[in-house]
């Protein structure tokens, strides 16, 4: 299904069950197609959300719907895991000379398996994303060659060219000057008619003017949950954020 | 690039060429192709399966080196560091200090594998745990190391090793003298597993980035890990009983793979440094079987000593 | 023209005959006179004093007794024999005893076709036993002199006399005790001695505390030292280390006494001598 909406109930986030990080449970629902903003103080519980959401090891209890997929996220296979869902971490690892391309052939790696081959059209697949989002005068580069703007693009690039549903994206424009801030975040809007996209954010003034939901945390606890003329309106932000209103 | 990476290529099959060469006794080229001629003897039985040897022992330790510095993401990684290697060693010295069985014979290497394959088990109950990050695993062969090489010391502090055939010798790395047909086999079943872990190399490329994105990737961590962890190990167990430890190999062939070479993805990496490690091993085994013949230094020695000093010039000039 | 064409051809065979028999000689060589290899000093020591020194062509390092040892080819060293070494000697025997044997060369051996036969010179009868298999199957039996006489001082020896207990020791720092598989503890013993040793340990070079050695008031304290003039130094030392218990504590020289061959039992009166021990 593309695009699904995901229903989250009862969810208990941490590492283990005497200590959870939440005190009371959460309980929210994301549409179809949406373009979600979690934001949130640092520490509030943004990565630990969105790894719960894909079943990682801070889910602890809850269940976590994915419309058109049966059961809860947590009881996933990896292969199913791959088919759905698409994360991009805070901090990529990455300590390999490796060429750009070959970091986004990753992306096909679900598909491919162990030892399929990589066919034209995912070359062309690769090719014409390249030209989207502007990554092709990078491809033939190392890694270790670009600059740390450039790597996280290439980095959001895998996690974008991943033919999965939902994408969970972990603070996406880290190092990304203001110009490529914007362009993200349009290039984001643009892909939601086919993928659910969730990202952790600090980019207040993009999050009110391209997301479609806020979720709002602070303190581990969920404060909000609510589309974005509604956030607007509550004014949560002074809440959470003083300083700057 | 391309030319001097086949300039690079060719040196290395020419000292290669050179090791069957050098060693305790020296040989005439006439004599290699009469049979009856100790030249012969010594270059077809003896040096030729020793080169076979060093070879596939070389390619396998680096390759594994390189392997385990990208799963656990960690350069400082090598073959040894899941304490595999110490129990081979405390196993054969158990032999020795307690059944008098010295290193070869059946009994000892009995001993070595068997300790190995308790660890290799502890190993799998630990990985198989949900909490055995990759971090936690280095950590749990950083504890098995201490245990095993503290209990070695033990028992070596109180017996006095013998000399030579002694065990404390093959710490440094003995390589075997073996027949023909087994070398060759041994060959082999080294190309053999290169093609294996090649083959499986794709999930390493998913694990390098993090276990999280990994499992979005389709690659389950722990079953992964797992399985190359127990594959691995199995066969470092059987090169140390083999062998005895060679180190730097596998520490620091990946390293220099990847500031000389640059590969693009995993599976050359793990070709490259097969084929430089194996080159590096034949030719220290030949240093060490010429500078003072007809004593050879401990192999292990002289990979550290002309190793060293060769990765920190490879550091330095590329930094 | 004819003939000038064989002249040539002659030639050339000439030649091609003189490289194959330069390829063929240690062959050649190898299938006459008997080619022995001894892969520790003591070993080669026992051949010579047998009268089958003239055999060997190959000895590892620290090989220096008989004189004509020394020159004898060097395999390897004390110990470690290198297996490279021994094969370019073209050897028809190896000989292993058990503080040089090496499994791994040993195997390796066999199976290049070169036989072995590993020999015990731990104890002072191994010695004498050795000494009987060799000279029976290479010698026909005929004993040399050093044997016969060896022979008479081990029958005298096993003659009833007074016993001490006694600790050799080596090495001084820590103390290093020869256990009851080493030669120069079945020495003292057959001299009279009981050896004094940790009843858990079976080792055969046990490291113990000074304070074990005291408690154990050893009528005897026997140094090994390397050679004669250390070994007196050591008998001087000694006595004012142990002024209580006041054990006799002699120094005695290795290269005297403690080499497994024959040479101790041809030198038994003068030990015992050195020892302070009666007739």
């Amino acid at each position: 299904m593309t695009a699904p909406g995901i229903r989250i109930k009862d969810l208990m986030i941490g590492f283990s069950r005497r200590s959870p990080f939440n005190n009371r449970a959460w309980e929210l629902e994301i549409g179809k197609g949406e373009l979600v903003g979690v934001i949130g103080p640092n520490g509030s519980g943004k990565t630990s959300f969105l790894r719960a959401l894909m079943g990682d090891d801070t889910f602890l209890s809850g269940q976590i719907l994915i419309d058109g997929e049966i059961g809860s996220v947590e009881s996933w296979s990896s292969k199913k895991l791959s088919e759905v869902f698409s994360y991009l971490p805070q901090e990529s690892s990455f300590d390999f000379l490796q060429e750009t391309e070959a970091f986004l052939k990753l992306a096909f790696l679900p598909h491919l398996g162990l030892f399929g081959r990589f066919s034209n059209e995912e070359d062309s697949e690769l090719a014409s994303f390249a030209r989207e989002f502007e990554l092709s005068p990078y491809l033939k580069k190392r890694l270790q060659d670009l600059s740390s703007g450039e790597r996280q693009r290439v980095f959001l690039g895998r996690a974008l060219l991943q033919p999965s549903h939902v994408v969970l994206l972990d603070e996406p424009t880290n190092h990304l000057d203001p110009n490529v801030c914007e362009k993200t975040w349009m290039f984001l809007k643009n892909k939601k008619k086919k993928k659910t996209v969730l990202v952790a954010t600090h980019d207040l003034a993009q999050v009110e003017r391209h997301c479609d939901r806020v979720i709002v945390l602070s303190g581990n606890e969920l404060l909000f949950s609510g589309t974005t003329t509604e956030y607007q309106s509550r004014e949560i932000k002074r809440l959470v954020f003083p300083f700057i209103c | 690039m391309n030319r001097k990476y086949f300039l690079f290529v060719a040196i290395c099959l020419w000292a290669v060429a050179l090791v069957p060469w050098s060693g305790a006794e020296p040989i005439s080229i006439l004599g290699i192709g009469n049979p009856k001629s100790l030249s012969y003897r010594i270059f077809w039985e003896l040096r030729i399966p020793r080169l076979l040897v060093t070879l596939s022992l070389g390619g396998i330790l680096a390759s594994i080196g390189s392997a385990y510095q990208s799963i656990f993401r960690n350069p400082l990684c090598e073959p040894y560091i899941l304490g595999v290697s110490s129990a081979v060693l405390l196993g054969v010295v158990i032999a020795e200090t307690f059944f008098h069985q010295k290193v070869g014979t059946p009994i000892s290497f009995l001993f070595g594998l068997g300790l190995a394959m308790v660890l290799i088990f502890l190993l799998i109950v630990f990985t198989s745990s949900a909490k055995a990050s990759s971090d936690r695993v280095i950590l749990f062969g950083l504890g098995a190391n201490f245990v095993l090489s503290a209990a070695l010391f033990l028992l070596l502090s109180v017996q006095t090793q013998s000399v030579g055939g002694g065990t404390l010798k093959w710490f440094f790395g003995f390589l075997p003298w073996l027949e023909m047909t087994k070398s060759v086999l041994f060959f082999v079943s080294s190309l053999l597993f290169l093609s294996i872990l090649i083959a499986f190399s794709r999930p390493i490329d998913a694990l390098r980035l993090g276990d999280s994105v990994a499992r979005t990737l389709g690659v389950s961590p722990t079953i992964s890990r797992n399985a190359y962890l127990v594959f691995t190990s199995l066969v470092v167990a059987t090169t140390v009983s083999v062998s005895g430890t060679i180190g730097f190999v596998g520490l620091v062939i990946p390293q220099v793979c990847r500031i000389v070479f640059r590969p693009a993805s995993m599976r050359l990496l793990l070709a490259q440094s097969f084929f430089l490690g194996a080159v590096f091993l034949s030719v220290a085994d030949g240093i060490s079987r010429s500078i003072l013949p007809p004593f050879e230094f401990p192999v292990g020695v002289i990979t550290t000593l002309i190793g060293g000093p060769l990765f920190l010039i490879t550091l330095w000039k590329k930094s | 023209m004819k003939l000038a064409k064989l002249g040539v051809q002659v030639r050339m065979s000439l030649v091609g005959l003189v490289f194959w028999a330069i390829g063929l000689a240690p062959y050649l060589a190898a299938s006459e006179s008997p080619r022995w290899v001894s892969t520790s000093p003591q070993l080669t020591e026992l051949l010579f004093q047998l009268d089958l020194g003239d055999g060997l062509v190959g000895t590892t390092e620290q090989s220096f007794y008989p004189e004509a040892a020394k020159r004898i080819r060097r395999v390897g060293q004390l110990f470690d024999a290198n297996l490279e070494a021994i094969v370019a000697c073209s050897p028809s025997l190896v000989l292993w005893d058990s503080s040089s044997f090496h499994p791994m060369v040993d195997s390796r051996l066999v199976s290049l076709g070169i036989p072995t036969s590993k020999l015990s010179l731990d104890h002072v009868e191994d010695v004498l036993n050795t000494a009987h298999f060799l000279v029976q199957k290479y010698k026909a039996g005929k004993k040399t002199d050093d044997l016969i006489r060896a022979e008479i001082e081990w029958d005298e020896l096993k003659k009833p006399k007074r016993h001490f207990s006694f600790l050799a020791l080596a090495w001084g720092d820590p103390p290093i005790v020869f256990g009851k598989n080493t030669f120069l503890f079945s020495l003292i013993e057959a001299m009279g001695g009981k050896g004094v040793l940790p009843y858990f340990w079976n080792q055969n070079y046990l490291k113990v505390s000074e304070e074990w050695m005291m408690a154990q008031r050893p009528e005897m304290l026997v140094y090994l030292k390397h050679d004669e003039a250390s070994a007196t130094f050591m008998t001087q030392q000694c006595e004012k280390w142990w002024p209580k218990n006041k054990p006799r504590c002699v120094g005695i020289s290795a290269e005297k006494f403690a080499r497994a061959s024959l040479t101790p039992l041809l030198l038994v009166s003068e030990l015992q001598s050195v020892l302070g021990l009666e007739k």
